[in-house]
C-alpha cells in the first residue's frame, strides 16, 4: 500500500504518518528517515502531517460533548415505564451513579439490559429479553443520587470497597421490583456501581458518606462485604432495617 | 452468572477504567452523545455477557465492539429518520428536521467537527478516532480487518478530507 521510498524517490503521506506515529521499525524506518535527511520537500510534509494531526486533537477535544452524568435527557425518571410491566426481569446490570470526586469521567447512570431467564425458575414465566431501562434522577456532582435496578438473582451482594471516616449503610425492606440504592447524606467521593451479581460502592477513607439500599420482596440472601471481607448476611424474610456501620475502626 | 467471563471485581475495574475513554470515542464516532451512551452500555454488557476469549487485548475489543454497536445503531437511526422523512408531508403535525443552523449556533466547533467526521468512510472515521485514543497501528488493523500498512494509508486520506474541510493548516505556513 505504502510507496517505497527507495522506488519513488518520495515519502508518501501513509509513510509519514507510519514515522510519525511508531509504527515504522527496522529497515523501514530507516529508509524514511535516511530520505527525510536527503528530501527537501518530505520534511516539510511530515510537519504539515503532525500539525494538522495536533490540530485535530484539540478540534476533537473542544468538541467533545459534556459529562453525560449531567446532561442527562430531560423527564429522567423511565423508572415509571419499567415497572409498569410489574414483573420481575432478569437484568445484567451496569449502571453507575456518581458522586464528589471519584466522578472524574462520569457516565451517566445508566443501566440494565435484559439477560435472560433467571427469575424463570422464581416466577414460573419466562423472562422476555426486554431492555429495562431505569435512569435515576438526576445526581449534580456533590449532591446525593439514587440508582435503581433490578437484581438478576434472589440473591445478590452489596459490596463497599473500603472503610470510611464515616457513615452507614442501611439495607431496608422496599417494594416493587427493584433494588434501588441512595447516597444518603455525609460528604466525600462515592460512586454506586451495579454489576451483574449485585451493587458495588466505590468509596475512599476520608469519605463520611451513608448509604440506603432498598430491597424488594422475593430477594432471598444479602450478603454485605467491606473491605473484602463479609461483614454480615441478610436473608428473608426482613424483619426492618439493618444498620451497618461502615467507620473505621480506631 | 458470568463464571466463564470477568469477574465481579474485574469487571468493575474495566468499567472504572475504559468507561471514559469509550465514551468519549463513540460520542466522537457517532456525533450524538446520547447514543454514546447506549454503545458503552452496550459494549460493557457485551464484556460481562460475552467476553472475549483473548483477555491480553480487551480494550481494543471493547473499543470494536463499541465501533461494531455504534454501526449498527447509526445505521438503525438513519432508517428511522427516512421513515419520519418520507412521512413528512403526510404528517403535517411532524416536527421538523433538526436545523443544522440551530446547531451551529449551538457550539459552532462541534458541529463542524462532527460533521466533518460524519463525512468520512466508517472504516476511515474508526481507524482515525482510534488514532486519537492511542491505539498502534497493529492494533487498528486487527480491529477494522485491515493490514498494518493500510491503516497509514487510511489515516492520511481521513486527515486530508478533514484537513480541508477542518481548516486544519490553519496556523501553518505554507
Amino acid at each position: 500500500m505504502t510507496t517505497d521510498v527507495r522506488v519513488t524517490g518520495h515519502a508518501d503521506d501513509a509513510d509519514l504518518l507510519r514515522l510519525l506515529d511508531g509504527a515504522a521499525g527496522g529497515e523501514e524506518r530507516a529508509a524514511i528517515e535516511a530520505h527525510l535527511a536527503a528530501c527537501g520537500a518530505c520534511p516539510r510534509r511530515r510537519d504539515l502531517l503532525r500539525a494538522r494531526s495536533a490540530r485535530l486533537a484539540e478540534l476533537l477535544a473542544a468538541a467533545d460533548a459534556p459529562a453525560p452524568a449531567f446532561a442527562m435527557r430531560p423527564g429522567a425518571p423511565r423508572r415509571a415505564a419499567a415497572i409498569a410491566g410489574a414483573r420481575w426481569r432478569a437484568a445484567a446490570a451496569l449502571a453507575l451513579l456518581l458522586g464528589g470526586a471519584l466522578a472524574v469521567q462520569p457516565v451517566r447512570a445508566w443501566i440494565v439490559r435484559s439477560a435472560g431467564v433467571l427469575w424463570a425458575a422464581a416466577t414460573g414465566k419466562a423472562s422476555r429479553p426486554a431492555p429495562v431501562t431505569v435512569v435515576p434522577a438526576p445526581a449534580p456532582r456533590d449532591s446525593a443520587g439514587a440508582v435503581a435496578f433490578v437484581p438478576n438473582d434472589p440473591a445478590f451482594t452489596v459490596r463497599v470497597t473500603g472503610r470510611q471516616a464515616g457513615g452507614t449503610l442501611t439495607i431496608e425492606p422496599g417494594e416493587g421490583p427493584e433494588v434501588i440504592a441512595a447516597i444518603a447524606g455525609g460528604s466525600g467521593p462515592a460512586e454506586l456501581l451495579v454489576l451483574p451479581d449485585g451493587l458495588e460502592i466505590g468509596t475512599t477513607a476520608s469519605s463520611t458518606r451513608s448509604y440506603r439500599v432498598r430491597v424488594p420482596p422475593g430477594v432471598a440472601r444479602i450478603t454485605v462485604q467491606v473491605a473484602g471481607t463479609t461483614v454480615r448476611v441478610i436473608r428473608a424474610p426482613f424483619a426492618g432495617p439493618a444498620v451497618l456501620d461502615l467507620q473505621r475502626p480506631r | 452468572m458470568f463464571g466463564s467471563g470477568f469477574d465481579r471485581a474485574e469487571l468493575a475495574a474495566l468499567f472504572a477504567g475504559h468507561r471514559g475513554e469509550l465514551y468519549r470515542y463513540a460520542a466522537r464516532w457517532t456525533g450524538d452523545p446520547d447514543l454514546a451512551e447506549d454503545v458503552v452500555q452496550e459494549a460493557f454488557v457485551r464484556l460481562a455477557e460475552r467476553p472475549p476469549a483473548d483477555r491480553s487485548h480487551v480494550r481494543a475489543w471493547l473499543f470494536r465492539v463499541a465501533t461494531t454497536v455504534a454501526i449498527d445503531q447509526q445505521r438503525a437511526s438513519r432508517r428511522r429518520l427516512e421513515l419520519v422523512r418520507r412521512g413528512a408531508d403526510r404528517l403535517p403535525m411532524a416536527d421538523p428536521p433538526p436545523d443544522p443552523a440551530v446547531e451551529a449556533e449551538r457550539s459552532e466547533t462541534r458541529y463542524r467537527v462532527r460533521a466533518a467526521l460524519a463525512g468520512l468512510e466508517e472504516r476511515d472515521r474508526t481507524v482515525l478516532l482510534m488514532r486519537e485514543q492511542g491505539f498502534s497501528h497493529r492494533e487498528i488493523a486487527a480491529a477494522v480487518d485491515t493490514t498494518e500498512k493500510s491503516v497509514g494509508t487510511m489515516i492520511a486520506r481521513a486527515l486530508e478530507k478533514l484537513a480541508g474541510r477542518l481548516d486544519l493548516d490553519g496556523r501553518v505556513d505554507r
